[in-house]
Formats: structure tokens, C-alpha cells, sequence
């Protein structure tokens, strides 16, 4: 089978040709994530990358000239977790790369050096012991096998690391006015701190890095318990009685009950269940008595005042004479009257359904006597439960108004 | 056995739909209900009800391009003898009030039985006044309180029968339950609701002009 033998190498090799120009920014980064992003695509260490692209730029801004390009060749980060599933492209980490990489950037330096592209030796020798520095100690510090290897000691090598900054960093010093008269020398103190900064820098970026992570991590968690909370409270529990209902008009106010409340809760809007006035306490009382009795009722208020202790009272009536009416009556609507006036409350709850004789009482309604009479007696008002088997049933509430 | 010829005033096609499939539906009993025309906007409609002529027009509070008045105010001048049921979901108050005011003979929620807008429907045909539990609780709202000094006391005020009867049909009974409770006939309900809706319609009470006022500016 020549022909698809030779099918299958053009398929490799066209993928990989096609593969070659996505470069994704690293997370792993300290400005962009580009030269994270380019070490990681070829397989060598970040630092390598940036080191050479720092000297470099001492050499008439070709470093910044390059970090420019690869940064226009790259894409976007891909998410943290795409990355770590392996969906990026990338070459195994190869130090003979890493050596590469050095060796190149040297090559340029000596080039550059030829060509007269120079700041001067004074300069370059001491940076470019402060860039060796830097690399061995950022990749000690940032992982175990990094730059060096394993066979030369972490110790030894943040030795060296550390020697190599200091030469470069007093040399620099030196040039720039002589560690002797540092007293004197603002940019010698510079150079010092930046030095300095150099050695911590990895560390505290990491710390810092932990740190923000993991506070993001934890406003993630607090976030979704609540709102898995929530939709468990509400949107779950419809569902679930969605589900179990037969009947399309209930599923129907089940989900419009739902979806209002999902949305004043989304969208901030005055919590439902909260009403201030008697007229608003009613309208939320007969939304949700419709909801759960799957029931019409047609309420209709005359007058308005603030919620008090006696149409708490009435609201609390009501609700008990509107659930007897939609659980016993077998009717489809019920009709809520309510009046308030300057001297008292009124409230009417009339079905015409199957009704029953108020002086044979079946002993699970004995409720009614206490849940309304008592509690609007107490309070100083009267009900009376008029019903005749047959043509319905309606309860009339009266509340006197407390003068102030 | 006569029949009512009625027009669909009302945005939402799939309730015109509605309506018009279940109102055929019923048709055999004492008279026959024939939609002889729909409209969806204020213009439609006053140029459907202009060539149809219909007996009866079931008119939404709310239009686009106007309120159901404003179909009303729009035929004033044409001498047709038609009637207007106001119709809708569960509007303001003053938008009710304005489009009665403007001449509709009742109100009704849309969540009323197919039944009751039929007979809803011939009433109003028949000349009375139709209003439902809302309406009537609108209208007690509206006539709440005594004038200390009414402009006309005949127009002002409710008489204390008018406000029973008001009381009851806020409270779900039917004219012929009124009657029952009240020992009085239906036809003697139907000539105080009646008059409660001349009373509403051509009152100058503070706060119905106060509502039409609000109407005319906007």
C-alpha cells in the first residue's frame, strides 16, 4: 500500500506545517507572556528566552525589535486549564536547546561587538554577568530542574548565581561612579536595589501569584455555594414539581412564578414576599396561593394603607380561608374581596363550589374555626362562615381599625 | 334567534385566535356570536369598525397607537350603533376608568370564562352594563369618600343600594345571585348597574376628571 503510506506522511507533514505559526502567550509570564509563551512552543527554559532577549536589546534594541515581533506571531493565552490538558503545542523541555539559544545570543553579541553595534564593554561584560546571574538564579527559583540540571547542586549554583549579580551589579556600580563614593551616587543605590530586586523577584512574584490565586479561588467557591444554594431553594424545586404535574395550567404558573422570582433575584429587584402595603401583601399572597393550588383567584381591592398589625391579621385570615377553599371546594377560581376603610377592614373569600354545612363540620376542617375565627376574634374583629352544600361557601372577615 | 355580530380589538393575534375559535365553538344557544372583523392597532381598528359596523366591539385598554378610548372618541362622530366591552388583563385603574368614561359599557379581565364573555357579550348588546369584580372595585375606588360639597349629588355620589350592589360583584356574585340575595329582580340589578355606569361616565367627581385629565395629556 505505496499510495496511502505516502497519503499519511503528507497528512503529518502538512499538520505540522499548519501547526507551526500558533504560538499562545504563557500564564507562565512577567510581561506578556510571550517569551513564556515561545520558550514553551520550542521546548526551552522561559528564562533563556528572556535573558537573551534583555541583552539584546543592548545591541541597538534588537532584543525589543525581536520580543516585538514574537509578540505579534503569538495568540492570546489559551485558559490555564486548556493548557495543562495539552491541547497547546509544545516540545518536550531539551537543554541542548536552552545551550542553543545561549550560544546564538552569544554569536550576536560577538557580531555585534565586530560591527561596532556597542555600548561598550564597560557595559556589556558586567550585564552580561547580571543575565547569566539572573538565569541561573530565576530558574533555580523557579523550578528544580531547571538551567542546570540536577547534576550540579542547587546550592553551587545559587552561589554562583548570586556571585555572578554581585560582580555584575558593583562593576556596574563601578562604571557608573565607584562603589567607593556610593554615598554620594544615586544610580549606584539604583543598580544596588535592582539588584537586590533581582534576587527576590522570582520568590515574591510567586508568593504574590499563590496568594492572589488562591483569593480567587475562594470568591469563586463562596460564589457558587450561593448560588447553588439559591437554585437549589428555588429553581430546583420547581422542576422537580414541574415534573411530577400533569397538568399543563400549573406547570404554566409554576414556571412563571419561577421565572419572576429568578429574575428579581438576577436582576435585583425588590425581593418578592416583602410588601409594604396591604394591597401589595395581597397581590403577593394570591400569586403564590395560585401557584401552589393551581387555582385562579381574582382579587379585587378597594382602598390602600401600610401593613399594620391588623391586616397582618387579615392577610393571615385570608390565607387560611382561601387554602380551605382550594383544597375542599373543588372549584377553579375564587374570589377575594378586600376594603379598607377609615374605621375597619373588610375582606370577603367566596367559591361556589360544593359548600358544606357549617353546623356539621367534617372534623378536618375544625381549622377554620381556629386559624379564623379565633385569630380575628382575638384581635377584636369577627368572621363569619357562611356555606350551604351545593352553592358554595364564603368567609367574611372584619378587622376594626385602631385609632392612633 | 339573533345573531351578534362582533370585532376583535386587540394586539396579541394568538388571543384574537383564541377568543374567535371558542366563541364559535359555543354558538347554538339563544344567539349566535359571528366575529365579522379583527384589528390589531388603534388605526385598524376604527377603519374595521367604520366598514363592518359590527353590534358589538371587544376593545383591548391598550393599543398600539392609542388606548381603547381613543377608538371610541374616534367613532363619536359616526352615528354608528355600535358598543364597546373593554377587555384586557389586569390594567390601571384610570386606564379602565378612561376607556368607560370614553363610552364602553363594561369591563372584563381576560381571565374570564369563555361562557361569561358570551354572556358578557349579549348583555351588552342587550344595552346594559356589564362589570366585572375589577371594575366594580375601580368604580367603589373612584366614588370612595363623601364630597363635602358635590357639584351635582345626583352625578357624585353612589346611592347606599348602588354601593351593595358594587360590594357583591366585587365579591365574584352574578346579577342573578344579587337579585336572589337582595330580593329584588335582575332587571332591578341591571338598572343600578346601569346607573352606576352613567354615573361613572358622566360625573365630574375630583378624581375621575383628575384620571380623564391625565388621559387627554398624554
Amino acid at each position: 500500500m505505496p499510495i496511502r503510506v505516502s497519503l499519511c506522511e503528507h497528512e503529518h507533514v502538512a499538520r505540522r506545517v499548519v501547526n507551526l505559526p500558533t504560538v499562545a502567550r504563557s500564564s507562565d509570564r512577567v510581561i506578556t507572556g510571550t517569551a513564556g509563551g515561545w520558550a514553551e512552543r520550542f521546548g526551552v527554559d522561559p528564562t533563556v528566552v528572556r535573558v537573551a532577549l534583555a541583552l539584546l536589546t543592548f545591541v541597538a534594541g534588537l532584543g525589543a525589535l525581536l520580543y516585538c515581533a514574537m509578540f505579534l506571531l503569538s495568540d492570546a493565552p489559551a485558559s490555564g486549564r486548556a493548557v495543562s490538558a495539552g491541547t497547546a503545542v509544545r516540545e518536550p523541555l531539551d537543554h541542548r536547546r536552552d545551550y542553543a539559544v545561549a550560544a546564538a545570543t552569544a554569536a550576536i553579541l560577538v557580531a555585534a561587538r565586530d560591527l561596532g553595534v556597542w555600548p561598550g564593554d564597560q557595559i556589556m561584560l558586567p550585564a552580561a554577568a547580571v543575565a547569566v546571574g539572573v538565569a541561573i538564579v530565576w530558574s533555580q527559583a523557579g523550578r528544580a530542574d531547571g538551567l542546570a540540571g540536577r547534576r550540579v547542586p542547587r546550592v553551587v549554583r545559587l552561589g554562583a548565581g548570586i556571585a555572578l549579580l554581585i560582580a555584575g551589579v558593583a562593576s556596574l556600580a563601578d562604571k557608573t561612579g565607584g562603589v567607593g563614593s556610593v554615598g554620594a551616587s544615586v544610580s549606584a543605590i539604583a543598580i544596588v536595589i535592582a539588584g537586590l530586586a533581582m534576587f527576590g523577584a522570582p520568590a515574591l512574584g510567586r508568593i504574590l501569584h499563590d496568594l492572589d490565586e488562591e483569593r480567587s479561588m475562594r470568591i469563586r467557591e463562596e460564589e457558587i455555594a450561593r448560588v447553588s444554594t439559591h437554585l437549589h431553594d428555588s429553581v430546583l424545586q420547581s422542576l422537580v414539581l414541574i415534573q411530577r404535574s400533569d397538568d399543563p395550567r400549573r406547570m404554566v404558573s409554576l414556571a412563571r412564578r419561577q421565572e419572576r422570582e429568578l429574575r428579581a433575584w438576577l436582576y435585583g429587584a425588590a425581593p418578592i414576599g416583602d410588601p409594604q402595603s396591604l394591597h401589595a401583601a395581597i397581590e403577593v399572597l394570591t400569586t403564590e396561593l395560585e401557584a401552589d393550588h393551581d387555582i385562579r383567584i381574582e382579587a379585587v381591592i378597594v382602598g390602600d394603607q401600610p401593613l399594620d398589625d391588623a391586616s397582618r391579621v387579615l392577610i393571615a385570615a385570608l390565607r387560611e380561608a382561601l387554602v380551605n377553599a382550594a383544597r375542599h371546594a373543588e372549584v377553579d377560581r375564587i374570589d377575594v374581596f378586600v376594603e379598607a376603610d377609615d374605621t375597619e377592614l373588610t375582606g370577603f373569600v367566596r367559591d361556589t363550589g360544593i359548600g358544606f354545612d357549617p353546623a356539621t363540620i367534617p372534623p378536618d376542617r375544625h381549622g377554620i374555626n381556629d386559624s379564623i375565627v379565633g385569630r380575628v376574634q382575638r384581635f377584636g374583629g369577627t368572621a363569619v362562615i357562611e356555606s350551604h352544600a351545593g352553592t358554595g361557601t364564603e368567609v367574611e372577615i372584619r378587622i376594626p381599625r385602631r385609632q392612633p | 334567534m339573533t345573531t351578534i355580530r362582533v370585532v376583535l380589538v386587540e394586539d396579541h393575534a394568538l388571543f384574537r385566535a383564541g377568543v374567535r375559535r371558542e366563541l364559535a365553538d359555543l354558538n347554538g344557544a339563544a344567539s349566535t356570536i359571528t366575529v365579522v372583523g379583527e384589528a390589531a392597532d388603534r388605526d385598524e381598528a376604527v377603519e374595521v369598525i367604520r366598514s363592518t359596523r359590527p353590534d358589538v366591539v371587544l376593545l383591548d385598554v391598550h393599543l398600539p397607537g392609542g388606548g381603547g378610548d381613543t377608538v371610541i372618541r374616534a367613532l363619536r362622530d359616526d352615528e354608528i350603533d355600535t358598543r364597546f366591552l373593554a377587555l384586557s388583563v389586569s390594567d390601571a385603574a384610570e386606564d379602565v376608568i378612561a376607556v368607560v368614561r370614553a363610552g364602553a359599557r363594561g369591563y372584563v379581565t381576560k381571565a374570564i370564562t369563555i361562557e361569561d364573555l358570551r354572556d358578557a357579550i349579549e348583555r351588552v348588546h342587550a344595552g346594559d352594563a356589564v362589570f366585572s369584580p375589577r371594575l366594580a372595585g375601580f368604580v367603589l375606588d373612584a366614588f370612595a369618600g363623601d364630597l363635602p360639597m358635590p357639584a351635582d349629588p345626583e352625578l357624585d355620589q353612589l346611592t347606599e343600594r348602588e354601593q351593595e350592589v358594587l360590594r357583591l360583584i366585587a365579591r365574584g356574585y352574578t346579577y342573578r345571585e344579587i337579585a336572589t340575595r337582595l330580593h329584588l329582580s335582575v332587571k332591578t340589578i341591571e338598572s343600578h348597574v346601569s346607573s352606576v355606569l352613567r354615573k361613572l361616565q358622566l360625573s365630574n367627581r375630583h378624581q375621575l376628571t383628575a384620571w380623564a385629565n391625565e388621559r387627554r395629556i398624554v
